[in-house]
């Protein structure tokens, strides 16, 4: 025992010393901010526990509910930030002479010290303050209950991280877990339906039905709850059985996560034979690039995954509301399936590591690399995309839906196929080499924050095409209408060949800075990312431009667009959209004047970093002088 | 005549230490030039800043009197380059992968992929033909990467670390592929750790120390009558413990 404990110790030291090495303005900022997110959610988490602002029937059943959506989000958190935190990897200590059971509890110890443990333990004391209405002996269970539903939410989330790892080692098997991400993720995303069908059936006042109340306390996210209740009424027996479940679930996750890490540090992922070599077709650099790209994209496991993903999301999402008996959304599954798969594509020099240098020593290839590479992601993406559409305006839309979800379609396919070389280029992040990998494909790096910017631009590039449409609908005409289609198609053209050459341009200026900023990531020793992509804002600046940041998309997109949207199609709904609440001559005005504040604020968000690192580079290009004065004079003085 | 490779003044600094200090060194054309120097010496920074994987903070790289920095779709034409553990297309088989370069490197489909088979049949890597480069163990990467370089025919090639990991008969053939390169008026840059196979290749030298270098020339000059491995210890090595082992080591 003391030997366990002395060896998480040092685990947690060096995790400590390694944070602290690779923290900097962004990653404090990032640290911060989404410490304070997160202490939000876990003080809502303790009001709605503790406090009377539901009605006492439902307050428990909500707990529960709550508590089962930090539970998800546990499991779900470590994929959107490229395989959860592995400062510490298993691969690391495979020589040093442990029992996998010391490795397994070294590492969960490690989990421990972090941001997101603490804000959870604050959420899951809404247990306490909840067992508090249930007396003393209530009040000493939750304490046990807090800690082990804590330990519980942690462990569990590793074990779900090398499952997915684990999985996903075939093709078939990388298919399949991008089903069961994007089944977890459309149903999260898509809560809204499950929101909706609350109110209609007034769940507020008459609590939930008695079906959602047993599963959210049958998840073990709610046995802890129902250890406190048993507490309260004196039923001990329940009282051992929930605390003991906790403990023995506890015990199995750690005994298969240390398997796991055996596996994990004695196999490499297995790889099928391949077929001989496919001739490349015949003619021009560009489409080598892209017969290159099409085998990576279906020899890659990560792409695989990536790609599965996009398509089972779209495809899940645009169906989720079915259940409410509502067919609109399936025109839109094509659409959405584009804009998934360019977020997830929005990282693509980096996830071919730094075999970028090859671009590099060839000379002039930039842009048939550019080009290559949005042809083949077209080839991957458009064909699915289009049938999904037609299928989905077959299945679900009326009559006035085709030429939107054409329109919308045509769009975003242009305009992705330009964004995701565009951002790639210039927002690039490192991901372990290819050959380094463990055959995790959730090891892509972390890419959260570029996913969540191109959820949000590639539908921006459809605007002209949606103003388009809005026209037409208001109008009443038709032919409007319909030229949104070709509107679409016209700008997504031009947006993928402005961007596209962009992209190569930067690539053919900064591609040295590129391939510097991969091997960072790549963790060479001795060699450090020496072009900071980002300079360093002043302290007020850099809150005020991640405000900006932050902030920009409420009046865009939620008070800005979607009403402006609801009034053209005179939704009867009003939800928590500002301008629908006001009369109508005052509407329109209102949400045209949240999205012009919207994007001025996304403007000004953009343009201020920019304008100081224009100003960083003169200055710098000015004391770079200065120091080869220097380097210059020191010879001598050696001498 | 100019020099295959001349570096003049090369600098770059990570974090305010700096990797290479003023680096320069001039390759004759024709020459089988070794660089050696001790482990954080600055060879693969300076040979990245050399063919235009990295930028210098300072100072110039030219090849065949072509500024790598200036122009470098012309100057990168004359050379093939073998950097040290950065990634391929991975998901590709070796013949794919060398035809798809030679393909970038305007090669039509039918030389690109005779010279691919040649090069596959030379450096021994035909038996993996099914295998794809992300499996490959370091040496065939070393083999498929010397391939990568010598795919468009240059008439320099820098090498980093060519021979590392390749087992003794690969290394035979590419030392003799090298050797006929240079015979043919071919020029080569290597570095190594190995002094025994930098003399037994090389006619110039350059020992690299600190970012810069501390002594370069003609081989027989460096060595002076004793070894290579004797130079280099007096050059670099002043605080040499050659007999000291951990105390319970022994014990």
């Amino acid at each position: 025992m003391a030997g366990v404990l002395t060896t998480s110790g040092v685990l947690i030291q060096m995790k400590v010393r390694m944070i602290a090495h690779s923290m900097n303005g962004t990653r404090a900022s990032g640290m911060i901010l989404g410490g304070l997110a997160g202490l939000v959610l876990a003080a809502g988490t303790i009001i709605l526990a503790g406090s009377g602002v539901v009605a006492p029937a439902l307050r428990a059943d909500l707990t529960a509910a709550v508590f089962a959506v930090w539970l998800f989000g546990w499991l779900l958190g470590p994929i959107y930030t490229g395989g959860g935190d592995e400062s510490l990897r298993p691969e690391q200590f495979a020589l040093v002479p442990w029992h996998p059971a010391k490795l397994a509890i070294g590492l969960l110890c490690t989990a421990f010290a972090g941001v997101p443990p603490l804000i959870s333990l604050v959420a899951f004391s809404a247990l306490a303050v909840h067992a508090a209405g249930f007396g003393l002996a209530a009040l000493a269970v939750s304490i046990p209950a807090v800690v082990l539903q804590l330990v519980l939410v942690i462990v569990l989330s590793r074990l779900m991280i090398a499952l997915l790892g684990r999985a996903i080692r075939s093709r078939a098997s990388a298919i399949l877990a991008a089903l069961v991400n994007s089944f977890m993720n459309a149903v999260l995303n898509q809560s809204w339906v499950l929101i909706w069908a609350a109110i209609e059936l007034d769940l507020l006042n008459q609590g939930l039905p008695p079906a959602v109340s047993t599963v959210v306390r049958a998840l073990p996210s709610g046995w802890g709850l129902v250890a406190v209740e048993a507490a309260g009424r004196g039923a001990w027996p329940l009282v051992a059985a929930a605390l003991a479940g906790l403990l023995v679930l506890i015990a199995v996750a750690l005994l298969g996560w240390s398997r796991m890490l055996v596996r994990r540090t004695t196999s490499r992922p297995l790889r099928p034979a391949r077929p001989l070599a496919s001739p490349l077709p015949a003619e021009g650099t560009v489409s080598a690039v892209a017969a290159k790209e099409l085998l990576t994209w279906s020899r890659d496991l990560m792409r695989t995954h990536l790609l599965y993903f996009s398509i089972f999301f779209g495809v899940l999402y645009t169906a989720a509301p079915l259940i409410i008996g509502w067919p609109g959304m399936l025109p839109y599954a094509g659409t959405l399936v584009v804009v998934m798969a360019a977020a997830t594509s929005a990282n693509l020099f980096g996830l071919d590591g730094t075999s970028l240098w090859l671009s590099l020593v060839h000379p002039g290839v930039e842009r048939d690399e550019v080009r290559g590479r949005q042809i083949a992601w077209l080839i991957k993406v458009a064909p699915v995309a289009i049938v999904l559409t037609v299928a989905g305006l077959v299945l679900g839309g009326e009559a006035w839906t085709w030429p939107w979800a054409l329109a919308l379609l045509a769009a975003t396919l242009g305009g992705g196929a330009g964004l995701i070389v565009l951002v790639s280029v210039y927002l690039l992040v490192p991901v372990p080499e290819p050959s380094k990998r463990g055959g995790n494909p959730l090891e892509a790096g972390n890419i959260f924050g570029l996913v969540l910017l191109m959820l949000l631009l590639t539908p921006v590039t459809a605007l002209p095409a949606v103003g388009v449409a809005v026209l037409g609908q208001a109008l009443g005409l038709p032919v409007v209408l319909w030229a949104a289609v070709p509107v679409g198609g016209v700008t997504g053209a031009l947006l993928a060949g402005w961007f596209g050459r962009l992209a190569y341009r930067r690539l053919r200026a900064q591609g040295p800075e590129l391939l510097s900023r991969m091997r960072g990531g790549a963790g060479e020793p001795g060699v450090r990312p020496a072009y900071g992509q980002r300079v360093k804002l002043p302290p007020r600046t850099n809150a005020l431009v991640t405000f900006l940041w932050i902030f920009c998309w409420i009046p865009l997109f939620p008070q800005g667009l979607v009403p402006l949207y609801m009034i053209f199609t005179d939704s009867p709904s009003k939800l928590w959209f500002l301008a629908l609440h006001v009369p109508s001559p005052y509407q329109i005005p209102i949400a045209v004047a949240m999205s012009v504040l919207g994007f001025a604020m996304l403007y000004f968000g953009t343009v201020i970093p920019r304008r100081y690192e224009r100003l960083q580079g003169t200055r710098d290009q000015a004391s770079g002088n200065g120091a080869d004065a220097d380097r210059g004079a020191r010879p001598h003085t050696h001498a | 005549m100019p020099p295959a490779l001349e570096l003049n003044g090369l600098c770059k600094h990570f974090g305010g230490k700096a990797a290479v200090d003023g680096l320069t060194l001039t390759v004759p054309q024709g020459s089988f030039f070794g660089l050696v120097g001790p482990n954080g010496a600055g060879k693969t920074t300076s040979i990245s800043m050399a063919v235009g994987l990295l930028r210098p903070d300072g100072g110039s790289a030219r090849i065949f009197g072509i500024d790598v920095w200036a122009d470098p779709i012309r100057s990168r034409a004359r050379v093939g380059v073998l950097p040290d553990g950065l990634a391929l297309p991975e998901q590709l088989t070796g013949r794919e992968l060398l035809t798809y370069l030679g393909r970038l490197r305007g090669l039509d489909q039918a030389t690109a992929a005779l010279r691919a088979a040649e090069l596959l049949d030379i450096l021994d890597l035909v038996a993996a033909e099914r295998t794809l480069v992300i499996d490959y163990s370091t040496g065939m990467r070393k083999k498929i990467g010397l391939a990568t370089a010598l795919l468009h025919g240059p008439r320099l090639l820098v090498l980093d670390e060519p021979f590392e990991a390749v087992d003794p008969v690969s290394a035979l053939t590419i030392r003799g592929m090298l050797r006929h390169f240079v015979a043919g008026g071919g020029s080569v840059v290597l570095s190594s750790h190995v002094m025994a196979l930098v003399e037994q290749l090389c006619d110039h030298v350059a020992v690299i120390d600190k970012g810069r270098v501390a002594i370069s020339g003609p081989l027989a000059d460096i060595q002076a009558g004793g070894s290579l491995e004797d130079r280099f210890v007096e050059l670099v090595g002043a605080d040499l413990q050659a007999g000291r082992a951990p105390s319970w080591l022994a014990s």
